[in-house]
């Protein structure tokens, strides 16, 4: 008995070491809460702009304040490392939301500074990544009527349906067949109203920027890819006048033939399209043979301006579509053979768009 | 004497099932040897079948004398020359706190980097084992209930989030690059089944219908894996090549609504699997230094071995969890001999003995 409360004591003298509370923590107003992260390259290394919640000057109350630094060094992290000492703060980069490459540093390619986002412990793989038309910078400091655009409401502008994230972006430059893909942010307007806007997508042959599709390309992109919703597009059809449609639901297939004779990757795109508005507004009744004919307009374009961004990107040595981990996973055999000199071996296959579109007539059409 | 059956079977194989897990979710390429993960699917179900082969000599010995454990029957059979037995036992299961402890290590180094240093972590990690390998069994079974309890928990709603995120290119064919990496997963999951010996010690404190058991156990442990590797592999396709402790980075984007980040979660639940198979494998080592030096000095081993446990976990270096001595083959030479060649010889001297007595009446 008498040593059961020797040993207890001895326990509770123990615990006053170790309930010492939170004096070796870092307080909330001593950290810099990263939120976004853009990257140029200069010609000594790094220049880093990097948007963060400042809670030691509070732009109201219970309202941290945004703080745009613009940091440089050799490396990225050295770069990023100047912050605190800039700043005094600890930098936390849990809270992280979006990495923008500045269009030079992403030609240079991304497994110069990729690493850091991997490997950082505070760093969480489903981070946002793109590509600047320019700078990263012009991204980071938008300023905007309202002062700095936060790096939240420019990581909302890529929808999370195109996978633009660092744990896809690093997965396809691990897979030795596939290239990234990322969202292609730009910024729009006149002096007076500019705006950042997702303008395309940014695809990569490796680690290195290959070039980018807009406008129609992009929404290709996104429809062989099979990534839910498209948006508008407009087509002609002859005698009932412009058409917008809404369309959505997109789902593609990739099948791939990998015979003596006929090497092709069929891709076959099932589409929901709405139509949502047909101008002149003529009274036009959308009848049977009407939705015929702007089924078969729709196919036809979705068709053309697939091929013509397949084509583009494939040209581009890229394989952002992973038609080889397709073929692998399809003809394992016949991939065995050219897996070395796949990038080449693309480009002799052709590739063959099929699309199945389910048309909607909404309004007060029966 | 029969044993008191102190614990059910159903806790017995709740701390069994925990200690599989916590090594199991360390899964990754680092890991595994640069093996290919999707074709460890394959493994597991090899290793299913496998474990229960392992497992037969144990139960058969078990069957004999449903009173007594490996070290009873030695003693039984050798008489005071099963002190070395014992001796190997503690060897043994300390051995495999030791690599329970460097993973422990590794994942705090290199994936948390806390700000206060891994070896108080890991000192305040073995004192809280030591307390509970020091207050029994039954106390660790009970804490391995509500554990169990949290970690079904947490799997489940990882499944549900991750499921959405499958990619099913992901998925490369089997045996793409034929079939070591199969072979290398069997490896690694056979080498890491310390529960096979520790059953040998378990089974008697147990009551309940162990067959039964051990089929939901093994059922559990290895569908769990197939499904962990399924959900990761289309989830995060090649990225989990980059990753170290690839659950802990699932964990980190599996989110439901707006309840996202869960690495923490995770990392809750597996530092008290942690603590559940160190608690357990040092009470177990209590267990055999008991059968040396007697039953009231033998407690205060418990003391001992934590603090053998504890620094050879600081000492040791953190690359070295899966090479030298904590490579899959040493792993698998020191489970077999303890867990399979034991008992085999046990049911041999037992059965010549039992021949050899029947004979003897014959006469």
């Amino acid at each position: 008995m008498k040593t059961r409360i020797v040993f207890l004591v001895f326990l509770m003298c123990l615990s006053a070491f170790l309930m010492t509370g939170c004096s070796g923590s870092v307080q909330i107003h001593e950290r810099m809460m990263v939120q976004g992260i853009g990257i140029d390259t200069t010609d000594s290394g790094y220049k880093v702009t990097i948007q963060a919640l400042d809670f030691k000057n509070p732009a109201g109350e219970n309202e941290p304040s945004v703080k745009v630094m613009e940091l440089s060094g050799q490396t990225l992290f050295e770069a990023l490392d100047n912050a605190s000492k800039r700043s005094g703060l600890v930098p936390m980069y849990s809270q992280n939301l979006i990495v923008v490459m500045g269009h030079d540093a992403a030609v240079g390619g991304a497994n110069h500074f990729l690493d850091f986002f991997i490997r950082h412990y505070e760093a969480r793989p489903n981070v946002k990544i793109c590509v600047s038309e320019t700078t990263a910078s012009e991204i980071m400091a938008f300023e905007s009527d309202k002062g700095v655009m936060q790096a939240k409401d420019i990581s909302e502008l890529i929808p999370n349906e195109i996978n633009s994230d660092i744990l896809h972006f690093a997965a396809a430059l691990q897979e030795s067949t596939s290239d990234p893909v990322c969202a292609y942010l730009g910024v729009d307007g006149d002096d007076k109203k500019k705006s950042i806007n997702i303008k395309g997508l940014a695809f990569f042959a490796g680690d290195k920027f290959a070039g980018s599709v807009l406008d129609d390309e992009y929404l290709a992109a996104l429809a062989v890819m099979g990534t839910g919703d498209l948006g508008a597009y407009s087509i002609y059809a002859d005698g009932i006048g412009s058409i917008s449609l809404e369309l959505g639901k997109v789902k593609s297939h990739i099948k791939p033939n990998a015979g003596e004779t006929d090497k092709t990757f069929e891709i076959d795109i099932d589409i929901k399209a709405s139509v949502l508005e047909v101008t002149p507004h003529k009274g036009v009744r959308i009848g049977s043979e009407e939705q015929t004919k702007i089924q078969k307009q729709l196919d036809s374009e979705i068709q053309r301006i697939c091929k013509q961004t397949v084509e583009k990107i494939i040209k581009s040595n890229s394989d952002i579509f992973r038609f080889g981990k397709v073929l692998m996973n399809k003809k394992p055999q016949y991939f065995k053979k050219v897996s070395d000199s796949w990038k080449e071996t693309m480009q002799t296959f052709s590739y063959k768009i099929n699309v199945n579109s389910e048309l909607t007539i909404t309004g007060t059409e029966i | 004497m029969k044993k008191r059956l102190v614990i059910s079977v159903a806790q017995m194989f709740s701390m069994l099932f925990i200690s599989r897990l916590v090594v199991e979710t360390t899964y990754s390429a680092v890991m595994s040897e640069g093996n290919s993960l999707w074709d460890h699917i394959l493994s597991s179900f090899i290793s299913f079948i496998l474990v229960f082969i392992l497992i037969i000599p144990i139960y058969y010995l078990f069957g004999m004398d449903e009173s007594k454990d490996i070290l009873d029957n030695s003693y039984e059979l050798i008489g005071k020359s099963a002190h070395i037995i014992s001796f190997i036992y503690v060897v043994y299961f300390m051995f495999t706190c030791v690599h329970t402890l460097a993973l422990f290590k590794i994942f705090l180094s290199n994936v948390i980097n806390p700000p206060i240093s891994t070896e108080i972590l890991l000192t305040l990690m073995v004192l809280s084992a030591c307390y509970g390998a020091y207050k029994g069994v039954e106390g660790i079974a009970r804490t391995s209930s509500i554990v169990l309890f949290f970690i079904v928990g947490a799997i489940i709603f990882m499944g549900i989030s991750l499921y959405s995120e499958i990619d099913t290119v992901n998925f490369d064919p089997f045996l793409y690059e034929g079939n070591e990496s199969m072979f290398g997963g069997v490896m690694f999951m056979i080498s890491r089944s310390s529960c096979i010996p520790a059953l040998a010690l378990l089974l008697p404190m147990a009551k309940g219908d162990v067959r039964k058991g051990a089929v939901v156990w093994n059922a559990g442990v290895y569908l769990l894996i197939a499904a962990v590797i399924f959900l990761m592999t289309g989830a995060m396709g090649d990225f989990l090549q980059t990753q170290l402790f690839p659950v802990y980075a699932a964990a980190s984007i599996a989110k439901i609504g707006t309840l996202e980040h869960l690495d923490a979660l995770y990392l809750g639940i597996w530092t008290m699997g942690i603590f559940i198979k160190l608690a357990l494998f040092l009470m177990l080592s209590g267990e055999c230094a008991k059968k040396i030096v007697g039953e009231k000095i033998g407690r205060l081993f418990v003391l001992i071995f934590g603090a053998i446990v504890m620094l050879s976990g600081i000492l040791l270096d953190k690359n070295a969890v899966s090479s030298g001595i904590f490579a899959s083959p040493s792993l698998l030479l020191a489970m077999l001999f303890t867990g399979v060649v034991i008992p085999i010889i046990c049911i041999v001297i037992k059965k010549s003995g039992m021949k050899g007595e029947g004979k003897k009446s014959e006469n």
